[in-house]
């Protein structure tokens, strides 16, 4: 599953940190998130969601499926 | 101080009460271990047995019972980090390689009609697998 997790966090001007503050877990998960080297659970997928006021598709979608936003 | 949630809601009995039943839990359990080590082992008197016993118990069961009454709420969420699904991976590969070991060494020992391998070798190589594949995982993935 690809995540476009680092986009919105740079989007926001969160540190990794900071997003794993706002999120209650650990730096390690969000920088292996970002890494796609681990599928967070629904509840965690859905507290990105919310931290970033994104649907939760909008943040995890099928490997492959991963749109460059124009101009990348 | 009773413990609270979130919400500033009492979860369970206050700190020093959960240790003096955790205190209280080690030594009956303590004083049960021992007592049946003494009665049952003869390698050593049964002062020495039971001593040894009880206080090796006793430090072990007081923290489970206080771990097990701790209704803390806390924020980090374990089946949310990839910590606790290294540690999860980890210890499923340590387990089934030690399975596999206490298999062959079990093979190995009929065939060869030698003495059997003490069970604590086991726990010991399982402990030291589940720590290899914990650091290779952190390596690789971290």
């Amino acid at each position: 599953m690809d995540n476009r997790l680092r986009v919105l966090r740079e989007g926001a001007g969160l540190s990794q940190a900071e997003c794993a503050h706002a999120l209650g877990v650990s730096r390690q998960t969000v920088i292996s998130i970002e890494k796609g080297h681990f599928d967070p659970r629904l509840s965690l997928a859905f507290r990105i969601s919310r931290l970033f006021a994104v649907p939760v598709d909008e943040v995890f979608v099928p490997d492959g499926d991963l749109v460059a936003p124009d101009g990348d | 101080m009773p413990l609270t949630n979130h919400a500033g809601q009492s979860t369970g009995p206050g700190t020093t009460a959960r240790w003096v039943i955790a205190g209280v839990a080690g030594l009956v359990a303590a004083g049960a271990v021992g007592a049946v080590a003494a009665a049952v082992r003869d390698d050593a008197p049964d002062t020495v047995t039971f001593a040894v016993f009880a206080a090796l118990t006793l430090p072990f069961v007081a923290a489970l019972v206080a771990i097990l009454l701790d209704r803390t709420e806390h924020p980090e969420q374990d089946e949310d980090s990839i910590e606790s699904q290294w540690t999860t991976r980890a210890s499923s590969g340590a387990f089934y390689d030690t399975i596999i070991a206490m298999g062959l060494a079990t093979f190995a020992a009929s065939v060869l009609d030698t003495a059997s391998l003490p069970l604590w070798l086991f726990v010991v190589l399982g402990l030291a697998d589940m720590s290899v594949r914990l650091v290779l995982l952190q390596r690789r993935e971290g």
